[in-house]
């Protein structure tokens, strides 16, 4: 019985439900509407009569202009008259209206008209990487590839195109697709007063694209933020951003989401840049004078990407003016440079060439003793060359070269025929020698060849009147590879990429060459490594509906060293889904090989870290990362909010064990020597290593204002770093070195006049934790059977995260000062690093005080003492012209 | 007047400068000092007669101090109660002024093979630590030979070569430890003279189960020293426990690595619980070679 009765009550409902919405389609409307594009009519419709339209994006054409007119008709009458030339049905289920294009009238040929072309800057010509392309129409948009070229299909009809870049004013373009076109665009430059700020996800709506867990950095951004003793870098702005935790103060070092800096992939024009240390992280080697963008993945990775696991770092050198001869020249308090650029073939071809080099060395000459000749330099230079060789073809060859060199030279002041020398350099120098090549609107291709080398050198030189002695040790490791990508738009809802990359990796750990006048002194040791890397890779930009989009890919991966091959498959997925016309909910999975190491001491940061790759008995890094958040945009506030949680597990990392170092018994590639009469057996380089596992998970927040008078952003992260290796802290999990709890930086840009801006940064930071001595004890070891009377004292240091460092923070501020002359533009820069003097340490280490020693014993007051730079003023100047 | 508050801020920012780049730190974690205990036990009969059962114990110096001491961390703690059981007898062990330790005979507590001890100490000021350690097997058909010597071209060094065989038990992951003393009987000499060399540690890993065969080459420093003498050598082979192994294999990091700065920090194995130190336990053969 009361089964009837559900279902009479459901019968009635049903009816009267059905007739609701059939009285909607009933009731009497008068319209007029003269060529209107048909996205506007439903949106119309919709606001007046309380309709709700479902279509898909791809199958009704939005942009299609009509006129309609009626008077006293039926909605159903309006909609038969409506749709029917445009070959759309509609059915009312649920009190919506549900469109359909009537397939079999449907022309196919007259669908996915494709837009194409490239965006550029204005003036320059210069191709710009990640502006993004919206149709607000579709609501879907695209985003311009590493050499500025952009394809979206779509239905015919009439559209308008939205093209912006972070600092450049947007383009608004209305389009017909109703042929295929090559549209290039160009954008100009923002005013001063524009926004200048870090963009988050490539446009000013973060809210548009799939991937998360992005941020590009504008160069212009990192020219505005203040810097040590003036001189600008792009790891420095990095550290402000959320998700990336620096080592200690002046370094370079960066740790992305919990990961080993080795876990960073640092490429500039396609070559991946082993050491980016200038005077052991100081600076990096990138001079912002020649860079044109770049842009940090820390999740969510496109296939298009590996070899790392925790970061992609893609930084593109500029082109070269196209149009006129334009340069730049600066003189800071450490170093100077100059960049120079223009045409070859007027808007064909171009060049570019910066340079950089410190003088510490040349200054302090005068004041050196005549005996000695000491000094620390580094010089860096980029070139590049571009063509367009036709409309379908450009080519562009860059290079990077850079030292850093330590020497010091002794004469005795005795016996001025003996001398000693030593040197200690390192560097990298890349080249890379790229092919576009656009086969049609919808098909671009990429071809590279690459080049990369890191090589560091020590050396010393003695000689006498009884003779001579040289040494030579060098480590390196050199790339040569190609590359092949290719994008594909198809359809209106996929842009496909797919790829492949080989390259051969030769490592030389260490290589040592002896030359003597004495006996035995002749010695030549080098044992390089050869392997060979290779990728597959093939992802899809899929536009689902308004709702809905996804990234999925597949990158496949190889390696091959000492007789050993590693077959990876490394799936990705990323997805954006539209809770809101401003809220995106996104989340992504990624799995990442990397098949290289970097054997570094913990803390130390040197050059001499030595790249080694995975062997028979090293395994490759792997790491899943999962990763969700929203984003929001607030528009009218010129505001954007990105929130994101993660968890990434890393397997496989590697450590030095207790006791290890890159100055060990043997290094990689020595061999062993057997006559080593030690008390253990001999040590080579594997077994100096221990293999553990990671994790590492926490929440990311940033809060930007993109512009206006004032701009900015607030970043706070919370974040945990667990390791465990059964070699290291008893076999238990440790927080290592880059485990700082909270990170929070906070950046403001003030344009106070046309000719002045002012700019600050604090950062704060967490303690990080530190091992150091904590005791002293006296155990009796020596013989092979213990026995009395043979007391050796040793020190206890403290087990991972007992101590930890203090919190780090500070404050820096500047002020720019330009001015137009007659042949350019001058800018004076002050800054004061540090502002209110707090000593964030570099360095810690234990000092003795009133040291005596008695009959007793030794009697001192031993205190824990740190270092670090104070309050450091500075003062630059600049000429573009 | 501008000149004078110029030259004063000069002076301001230089007098910063110089005196805030080096800081003490203030946030150290409070460290007390920790019993030390240095103990390592094997069965009678595979030591000299008079060994007894020996716990030397120490206090650890914490290495940060706000005010001046004296430091002295060879000095024996005296004051404490040291007990020794297997899990069902327990002994206390005596302070030995001889050797400045706490000792037991063994004709009153054996030290047997197989079994596992239990350390358990408590000081005068009721801090208290303790320890365990099991007694591995002896060694299976240990075989040893003397193969010769030859003197290095380059540093004239006398370098002897000798030959370890043992079978492996395995049943059980353990490591082994070799060391040859050669004995001198020059007729000038009317007392003994001998030397030890050729120490070596190796673990099991690679020969688990098998038989194991090493040949040793090591410095006789003093071989040459006694030209007429005749030379007896006997190889020693210990049986490691783990507390054992890991004690002497983390020394040996220490020692090869502790001067050099690059280094990552190494801490000597400790198995004594709430304190620093080694109990462990071993069993030692040796075989005179024909």
């Amino acid at each position: 019985m009361q089964r009837i009765f559900t279902f009479l009550m459901g019968l009635l409902c049903l009816s009267l439900s059905v007739s609701a919405q059939q009285d909607i389609l009933d009731k009497q409307v008068s319209i007029s509407y003269n060529q209107v594009k048909l996205g506007d009519i439903l949106d119309d419709l919709q606001k007046k009569y309380d309709l709700k339209f479902t279509y898909a994006n791809d199958q009704i054409l939005l942009g299609k202009k009509v006129s309609l007119a009626a008077e006293n008709k039926k909605i159903s009458e309006i909609l038969d008259e409506l749709f029917s030339p445009l070959q759309i049905e509609y059915h009312l289920i649920n009190h919506k209206i549900i469109l359909k294009s009537k397939k079999d009238n449907i022309d196919e040929k007259a669908k996915n008209k494709n837009i194409s072309g490239i965006v550029r800057e204005k003036g320059s010509l210069e191709s710009l990487p990640g502006a993004t392309i919206y149709i607000p129409e579709l609501k879907r948009g695209a985003v311009t590839n590493n050499y500025g070229f952009y394809s979206i299909n779509m239905d015919p009809g009439e559209y308008t195109l939205e093209v912006s870049f972070v600092g450049y004013t947007k383009a608004i373009q209305p389009i017909s697709s109703d042929e295929s076109q090559k549209i290039d665009i160009e954008l100009e430059p923002s005013a001063a007063l524009q926004e200048v700020v870090i963009n988050a996800d490539k446009d000013d709506r973060i809210t548009e694209t799939t991937q998360m867990s992005s941020i590009d950095i504008p160069v212009s951004q990192i020219k505005n933020t203040p810097g040590f003793f003036g001189e600008k870098d792009v790891f420095k702005v990095l550290q402000l951003l959320p998700g990336v935790q620096k080592g200690t103060d002046l370094s370079s070092s960066v740790y992305v989401r919990g990961g080993n800096q080795d876990q960073n992939l640092i490429i500039l024009d396609d070559a991946v840049v082993y050491n980016v240390n200038h005077f052991f992280g100081l600076f990096s080697v990138f001079n912002g004078d020649a860079i044109k963008s770049i842009q940090l993945i820390k999740g969510g990775f496109p296939a298009r990407f590996g070899e790392r696991l925790s970061s992609v770092l893609v930084l593109n050198m500029k082109d070269g003016n196209k149009e006129e001869i334009h340069g730049e020249v600066g003189i800071g308090l450490l170093s100077s440079r100059f960049t120079l650029e223009g045409p070859i073939r007027k808007n064909k071809s171009s060049f570019l060439i910066a340079g950089r080099r410190t003088y510490a060395d040349i200054l302090i000459t005068p004041f050196a003793p005549k005996h000695t000749k000491a000094g620390y330099y580094f010089y860096d230079l980029n070139a590049k060359y571009h063509t367009e060789i036709d409309d379908k073809n450009r080519v562009y060859l860059s290079g990077y070269f850079g030292r850093d060199k330590m020497y010091l030279k002794n004469i005795s002041l005795v016996d001025t025929k003996s001398e000693t020398a030593n040197d200690f350099g390192w560097g990298n120098a890349t080249f890379t020698a790229r092919w576009n090549h656009i086969f049609n609107n919808k098909i671009f291709s990429n071809t590279s060849l690459i080049y990369s080398h890191y090589g560091l050198g020590i050396s010393q030189d003695d000689k006498d009147q009884d003779g001579f002695y040289r040494l030579r040790y060098t480590s390196s490791i050199t790339d040569m590879g190609a590359k092949f990508d290719v994008d594909y738009a198809l359809g209106t809802q996929h842009y496909f990429r797919v790829g492949a990359r080989t390259v051969w990796h030769n490592f030389i750990p260490s290589a040592v060459v002896t030359e003597g006048s004495a006996a035995n002194q002749n010695v030549s040791k080098k044992n390089p490594f050869n392997s060979f890397e290779n990728n597959l890779f093939m992802e899809d930009d899929w536009h689902i509906s308004e709702f809905l989009a996804l990234n999925a890919g597949l990158r496949s991966s190889s390696f091959t060293a000492q007789g050993k091959t590693y077959i990876n498959a490394e799936p990705r997925l990323s997805a954006k889904a539209m809770l809101a016309p401003d809220l995106a909910l996104k989340t992504s999975y990624s799995r990442m090989n990397q098949y290289m190491h970097l054997l570094s001491n913990t803390g130390v940061g040197l050059p001499t870290d030595l790249w080694i790759p995975a062997t028979k008995k090293i395994s490759p890094q792997r790491a899943d990362q999962f990763a969700i958040g929203l984003d929001q945009d607030f528009s009218e506030k010129k505001l954007t909010l990105s929130i994101e949680g993660y968890y990434k597990k890393m397997y496989h990392i590697i450590a030095y064990k207790p006791g290890a170092s890159f100055l060990g018994k043997y290094n990689p590639g020595d061999e062993i020597d057997q006559e080593d009469f030690s008390t253990t057996e001999p040590i080579s380089w594997e077994d100096n290593i221990t293999i553990g596992n990671g994790r590492s998970y926490g929440a990311e927040f940033l809060l930007q204002k993109k512009s206006g008078k004032f701009s900015g952003w607030f970043g706070y992260t919370l974040a945990w770093v667990k390791f465990k290796f059964n070699e290291l802290n008893d076999g238990k999990e440790f927080y290592p070195q880059q485990d700082h709890r909270h990170n929070v930086s906070l950046v403001g840009i003030y344009q106070a006049s046309p000719k002045m801006k002012l700019s600050f940064s604090w950062t704060y930071s967490s303690g990080a934790p530190l091992n150091i001595p904590f005791s002293n004890y006296t155990i009796q070891t020596q013989g092979p059977v213990p026995s009395y009377g043979n007391n050796t004292e040793v020190t206890e240091y403290s087990q991972n995260g007992v101590f930890r460092t203090d919190p780090f923070h500070r404050l820096d501020i500047g002020a720019q000062f330009t001015k137009q002359k007659k042949h350019g533009e001058r800018t004076w820069e002050i800054g004061v690093y540090n502002v209110y003097n707090h000593i964030n340490p570099f360095i810690y280490y234990p000092n003795s005080k009133d040291f005596t020693i008695s009959n007793d014993g030794a009697t001192s007051i031993n205190t824990l003492n740190k270092a670090g730079l104070p309050i450091v003023p500075s003062v630059s100047y600049s000429y573009k012209f | 007047m501008k000149v004078k508050l110029y030259t004063f801020l000069q002076l301001l920012v230089i007098a910063i400068i110089l005196c805030s780049c080096e800081k003490e730190v203030s946030n150290l974690v409070p460290i007390d000092e920790k019993i030390v205990v240095n103990s390592f036990i094997a069965p009678s009969e595979t030591l000299p007669a008079n060994v007894n059962i020996q716990v030397s114990l120490t206090l650890s110096s914490p290495y940060y101090r706000l005010q001046n001491h004296t430091e002295n961390t060879a000095l024996k703690l005296k004051n404490a109660t040291v007990l020794i059981s297997d899990g069902s007898t327990q002994q206390q062990l005596i302070w030995d002024d001889l050797h400045s330790d706490f000792e037991l005979s063994q004709n009153i507590f054996p030290i047997i093979a197989g079994k596992t001890y239990y350390l358990d100490i408590k000081a005068e000021d009721g801090r208290q630590v303790s320890a365990q350690t099991t007694i591995p097997n002896p060694v299976i058909n240990p075989i040893f030979k003397f193969l010769g010597y030859k003197n290095n071209s380059t540093t004239g060094a006398t370098i002897l070569s000798v030959l370890y065989q043992l079978n492996d038990d395995g049943a059980i992951s353990n490591s082994y430890r070799f060391y040859t003393e050669i004995e001198y009987n020059d007729p000038n000499f009317n007392y003994p003279l001998n030397e030890q060399g050729g120490n070596y540690l190796q673990a099991d890993k690679d020969f688990n189960g098998s038989l194991f065969e090493k040949i040793i080459q090591f410095r006789a420093y003093s071989y040459d020293s006694y030209p007429n003498s005749s030379k007896k050598y006997t190889g020693y082979f210990i049986v490691c426990s783990n507390e054992y192994a890991q004690f002497y294999n983390s020394l040996a990091v220490v020692a090869n690595y502790g001067a050099n700065p690059f280094s990552e920090y190494a801490n000597v194995y400790s198995n004594i619980k709430g304190g620093l130190g080694i109990f462990a336990g071993y069993n030692q053969t040796k075989v005179v070679s024909n």
